[in-house]
């Protein structure tokens, strides 16, 4: 048996430098975007401080604990995610049709944000325990089993847009775990097969009229072209150089909606033109570096994992979210990590960003009790050395 | 080897922000200015404000056609039926096209219209607009959050699309008020609302999604509301939302029926017109913005900007001079937000007032002139006779009266089938016959005596062109006389006078009006004299007032016939063309061509007619040269042949612009021959035939000539009278004409003559001399 032991790794001042700026770039574009038609500046700047620093506590704290602690837990974590998808089910409020999220109290709580990093969590211990079996069909299916459930959970509030994030998440984990690519490919045919099933049976109207919309926007849908339309439109009218700080015509005129949250970008683009949105797709690119270089350094494969889960739930938030600005992609719910303004979706962002920098504070240590007898613990793959005396001695 | 699986994603990511980079350096650069105009085109609204119409003026400035504000009722249509906002949620909970909804909901209305009609309670319910899946509820529900009055709903049949009876039966309910209280009828009301939602319609529909329209509708076409309309309209506001009393500028014509064929009048463009202005790109549409005009630039707005609903002068002075009265919008170009509201003024230009247009026309004279017409008309006319009366200073040329009757009136097109009316009443009052060219009977006599003795053309001007194996004619003396014996004849026909005058000379001829005087003439200097002498006052082609519709007349030359039936020809083979091109034309248009048919068969018949005959025949020579046969001319020529004996050779041209530099016509006359015209032509009212006591002219210090043209068959005359006044200092020239009566010249058109020339006294503060 394994025996851990830890010790203070690299604090991931990079991300978390990164995540400041990214906080910052965030109250300095909800300046803009949170300009109401009549002149009037609307809240958001001052409650998305209040997030930040929520997140930012929450940043903290996972950063200072020890990781494999934290995974030790992931059964009763995903558990409790269950419970709480289930709980929606039961006493959520249905708005529009959609059973999304249940009070308690006067708080909302929406379980299919956290339910994402309660899946990475419970992934990224899952397949570390596995072990090898990951490149075996058995494996792959055990997997797809876990992550399959609250799939199917939300997908029926029906939160479709959510539920299909999950697919990404775990295919970039498997991938990283080492996955035959054989297997992964007739996953792939199969799931291909299936799409005209799935596009008959299992969707709903208005999902794909969104996907309908979004192939052709000149159907001229009220909602779905209307949006991005407006977005595309901000977009263009930035040009190179962007037409200033809170001089844009479709965000402060009012008409691109949802601009403090889902077009953001698009805020960003018309204000900062060219120039601004490239920057920031290129501060999202050093984001993606950072987690990536924590996910190698780290030495354990349950590590790596959570970085892994997390950095893909980060490419994919982005993409979606700057491809349905750009009007590449159809509308969904995704919002920008950390630039968009929102509660919720912040701290879960935090959250995931927590879970990284814990796993890069942390440097885990495997040593058998073979060499019980030297006492000194080694590292996995030797390099003799330990920068830290140890904190803990493994029971 | 799981580190080369990372690096495998952190790859799939960066290479994902790159194609967004590629996407994103598409639309802010490549796309740029395309997206920016969009965005500009969404923020940015023209207002356009119409300037003050300018008026046309008569003399002394007085008001003929003026700009007065007046109340105008319009409908704002989205207050007045919110119903309209339904059509997009429908078309989309049921996923139809808009047109369908539209129909749908038009339905619903009607269905709702007649239970009301049953049972009046029936509008406190609630209305189902349409019924759709029960899994669409989440998306019904989702847009119709949106729009106010409209629900989801789930009940014990399905989900369905709802809204208050009352809100669908509103529009209904104001405009059956609206239509007591205007006193307009109820289905106009409804067909003009109607009509406009239509045209917005399709215009949404190739547009961008509008967040908010206000559409107007005027209640009553091109007209004002009376002060008590607007009184009472305005106390019952509340129970009329949508009705609005706006304050516009109306066009008027402060007196009546003066001058009605000259000024003209307004209306809106045809849907013709219509579509070939927005296809020219130079219209603003109904929302106010300009087609694809750029908001930024800083040229200023072209001079055709105009609103669609507009109106421009139709007929006549109106229309003739309609850019000059129109003057130039006045624009705002304003940023505003999503609601509509306005957050900037981005440019502004102040509208130009139109220029006025002064004429010379005096209203007393007008005004005295048509009256007088009236009574003559009434008194010797036939049903569809008509007349004119003209009036102008030989020294300056101005136009004090151009008189037409019958008549009509403007302030009464709003009554429904007046102005088919006027198109199917047999007195005909739409034709301006103060333009009009007819057959000037003897006062073409007067004209004839100079050709006689001058047959070289005007005295001083260019040597006459001889054709091939033409010799020169001979002047007659101007003493030259000769006999009248009542009668004459040739070819099997007789050429007839009024009476047997025995040895009769110039001026008894003119006093007597004796025909066979200019008949032995005609057969001594033939046509090519008269057709010098009339061509060169100016007969044959229009005066030039600046009317469209005023005649040219027809001046006889000696292969006259010759030249009409070429000229026929022509015109015929146009319309055998064009009649070609209506039917090759891609899509065959029936009325069209039902109309180029009559034309051709129209102009064919004449064709056949001159072509029957197109030799000049003696009888042609000699009906020409007492002005009748094919000569015609207009009262302002006529008038203009008294100027040139009351002017004494000196004469200026009509005009009716005021600020037109006179033009001149000097002729150099023979005193002899002027002596002998002036003094027949005073004789004609002391002693000849104008002379009777009951026409009144007689002790006036007038001179003219009287003349009856006679028509073929036993249709009526054309009965003239012109000449100049005083006789002894001349200042005026007039002409008086009436079409179709059974009287003659002198009897028929000398009352008419002495009521003008009262009037043109008094007007000058003197007395009838």
């Amino acid at each position: 048996m394994s025996h851990l032991r830890r010790a203070m790794g690299r604090y991931p001042t990079s991300l978390l430098g990164i995540c400041l700026t990214l906080i910052g770039v965030s109250l300095l574009v909800l300046g803009s975007a949170s300009l109401a038609p009549d002149g009037h500046l609307m809240g958001y700047m001052k409650r998305q401080v209040i997030w930040a620093s929520a997140g930012l506590g929450v940043f903290f704290v996972l950063s200072l604990l020890p990781y494999d602690r934290i995974t030790r837990k992931a059964l009763p974590i995903y558990v409790l995610g269950l419970f709480a998808l289930a709980m929606v089910f039961v006493i959520g409020t249905k708005v529009n049709g959609a059973r999304r999220w249940f009070s308690l109290g006067s708080i909302r709580v929406q379980p299919s944000e956290f339910m994402k990093y309660a899946l990475i969590l419970t992934l990224a211990h899952a397949i570390a325990l596995q072990g090898p079996r990951i490149k075996t069909w058995r494996g792959l299916a055990t997997i797809g089993a876990i992550a399959g459930v609250p799939f199917l959970m939300i997908a029926s509030q029906p939160d479709l847009g959510t539920s299909l994030t999950f697919v990404p998440i775990t295919l970039a984990m498997v991938i990283v775990a080492g996955a035959r690519w054989r297997h992964l490919m007739t996953l792939a045919g199969v799931g291909l097969a299936m799409l005209p099933v799935v596009w008959t049976f299992l969707l709903r109207g208005y999902q794909k009229d969104r996907i309908l919309s979004f192939l052709s926007p000149k159907a001229n849908e009220l909602e779905g072209a209307y949006q991005t339309t407006q977005s595309v439109i901000a977009i263009g009218n930035g040009g190179l150089a962007g037409q200033g700080y809170r001089q844009g015509t479709q965000g402060p005129l009012g008409f691109l909606p949802e601009r403090h949250t889902d077009f953001i970008y698009a805020v960003v683009c018309e204000d900062f033109g060219f120039i601004g949105g490239v920057l920031l797709l290129g501060l999202y690119g050093f984001l993606f570096c950072a987690l990536a270089k924590i996910a190698r350094n780290c030495r354990d494969m349950e590590g790596r994992l959570l970085v892994t889960g997390v950095l893909s739930v980060v490419i994919m938030q982005v993409s979606v979210n700057v491809g349905m600005a750009l009007g590449v992609a159809p509308v969904t719910g995704l919002t920008l990590p950390l630039v968009s303004y929102g509660g919720s979706s912040l701290v879960a962002v935090m959250i995931g960003f927590g879970l990284a920098a814990s796993v890069a504070s942390t440097r885990v240590m495997i040593w058998t009790p073979a060499d019980a007898g030297g006492e000194t613990p080694k590292t996995r793959k030797g390099s003799g050395r330990l920068p830290f005396p140890l904190l803990q001695k493994a029971a | 080897m799981s580190r080369r699986r990372i690096d495998l994603v952190t790859g799939a990511g960066l290479l994902l922000l790159t194609g967004l980079t590629a996407r994103l350096y598409g639309l802010t650069v490549q796309r740029h200015e395309e997206l920016r105009l969009r965005a500009e085109r969404r923020s940015r609204k023209i207002e356009v404000f119409e300037p003050r119409r300018g008026p046309i003026l008569a003399r002394g400035g007085r008001p003929l056609a003026i700009d007065l504000p007046a109340r105008v009722v319009t409908l704002d249509l989205p207050d007045l039926d919110p119903a309209l906002s339904f059509v997009s949620p429908v078309a989309y909970t049921l996923r139809i096209p808009r047109v369908k909804a539209l129909r749908l909901l038009r339905e619903s209305r009607e269905q709702l219209r007649l239970e009301i009609a049953r049972d009046p309670e029936s509008e406190e319910g609630r209305v189902v607009l349409c019924r759709y899946p029960k899994e669409e509820f989440g998306r019904a529900k989702r847009i119709s959050r949106r729009i106010p009055h409209l629900r989801a709903e789930l009940d014990a049949d399905g989900a369905a699309l709802v809204c208050q009876a009352s809100v669908l039966a509103r529009r209904d309910r104001v405009l059956a008020r609206l239509s007591q209280l205007a006193e307009v009828p109820v289905a106009e009301l409804r067909s003009r609302v109607e009509a406009r939602v239509d045209e917005v319609h399709a215009l949404e529909e190739r547009d961008e999604r509008l967040l908010a329209w206000r559409e107007t509708v005027a209640v009553a076409e091109g007209d004002h509301a009376d002060f008590d309309v607007a009184a009472r309209l305005s106390e019952r506001a509340f129970e009329l939302p949508g009705v609005q009393i706006e304050s516009r500028h109306v066009r008027r014509y402060p007196f009546g029926e003066v001058a009605v064929h000259l000024l003209g009048f307004m209306g809106k463009p045809s849907p013709k017109e219509r579509r070939r202005d927005l296809a020219a790109n130079r219209i603003l549409d109904a929302y106010g913005d300009p087609l694809d005009l750029l908001a930024g630039s800083t040229e200023p707005l072209p001079n055709d900007l105009r609103l669609l609903r507009e109106q421009y002068g139709r007929a006549a002075l109106e229309r003739h001079y309609d850019k000059r009265l129109r003057g130039h919008p006045g624009a705002k170009v304003v940023v505003r937000d999503v609601r509509g509201n306005v957050r900037r003024v981005v440019r502004e230009e102040a509208p130009q007032v139109g220029e006025d247009l002064e004429l010379t026309l005096d209203v007393d004279v007008q005004r005295a002139a048509e009256a007088a017409l009236d009574e003559a008309l009434q008194r010797h006319g036939t049903p569809s006779a008509g007349g004119a009366a003209v009036l102008f200073d030989i020294r300056s040329g101005e136009v004090l009266s151009l008189a037409s009757a019958p008549r009509y009136e403007v302030r009464r097109f709003k009554e429904p089938g007046y102005f088919a009316g006027i198109r199917d009443d047999p007195r005909r009052p739409q034709l301006h016959r103060a333009t009009m060219a007819y057959p000037p009977g003897s006062t073409w006599k007067i004209l004839s005596c100079f050709a006689m003795t001058s047959p070289d053309g005007l005295p001083g001007g260019p040597a006459p062109v001889l054709a091939e194996g033409e010799e020169p004619v001979e002047a007659l003396p101007p003493g030259w006389t000769t006999v009248c014996q009542q009668r004459m004849h040739r070819n099997q026909r007789s050429f007839t006078c009024e009476g047997f005058h025995g040895r009769i000379g110039m001026q008894r001829a003119i006093e007597r009006s004796c025909n066979i005087f200019f008949f032995r003439a005609a057969d001594k200097i033939g046509l090519a004299p008269i057709q010098r002498w009339g061509q060169g006052i100016g007969m044959g082609k229009p005066i030039g007032l600046g009317i469209p519709s005023e005649q040219a007349g027809l001046v006889p030359g000696p292969n006259y016939k010759e030249a009409l039936y070429l000229r026929q020809g022509r015109s015929l083979q146009a319309w055998v063309e064009r009649l070609h091109d209506i039917q090759q034309a891609p899509v065959f248009d029936p009325a069209a061509f039902g109309a180029a048919r009559a034309r051709l068969s129209r102009a064919a018949f004449w064709y056949r007619n001159y072509g029957r005959d197109r030799v000049v025949r003696t009888g042609d020579v000699r009906n020409s040269i007492i002005g009748q046969g094919d000569v015609l001319a207009t009262p302002l020529q006529v008038a203009a042949i008294a100027a040139l004996v009351g002017g004494e050779g000196r004469f200026a041209r009509p005009r009716i612009l005021q600020n037109e530099p006179p033009s001149l016509t000097e002729v150099s006359l023979d005193p002899d021959v002027l002596h002998n015209v002036k003094e027949g032509m005073r004789r004609v009212v002391k002693r000849g035939t104008a002379s009777k006591r009951s026409i009144g002219l007689r002790s006036l210090d007038v001179a003219g000539k009287t003349g009856t043209a006679e028509r073929a068959g036993d249709n009526p005359n054309v009965a003239w009278f012109m000449g100049y006044y005083p006789a002894s200092n001349p200042e005026v020239a007039f002409a008086v004409v009436v079409d179709r009566t059974r009287g003659h010249g002198g009897d028929v058109c000398g009352p008419v003559t002495r009521a003008l020339l009262e009037a043109y006294e008094k007007s000058r503060g003197g007395e009838l001399r």
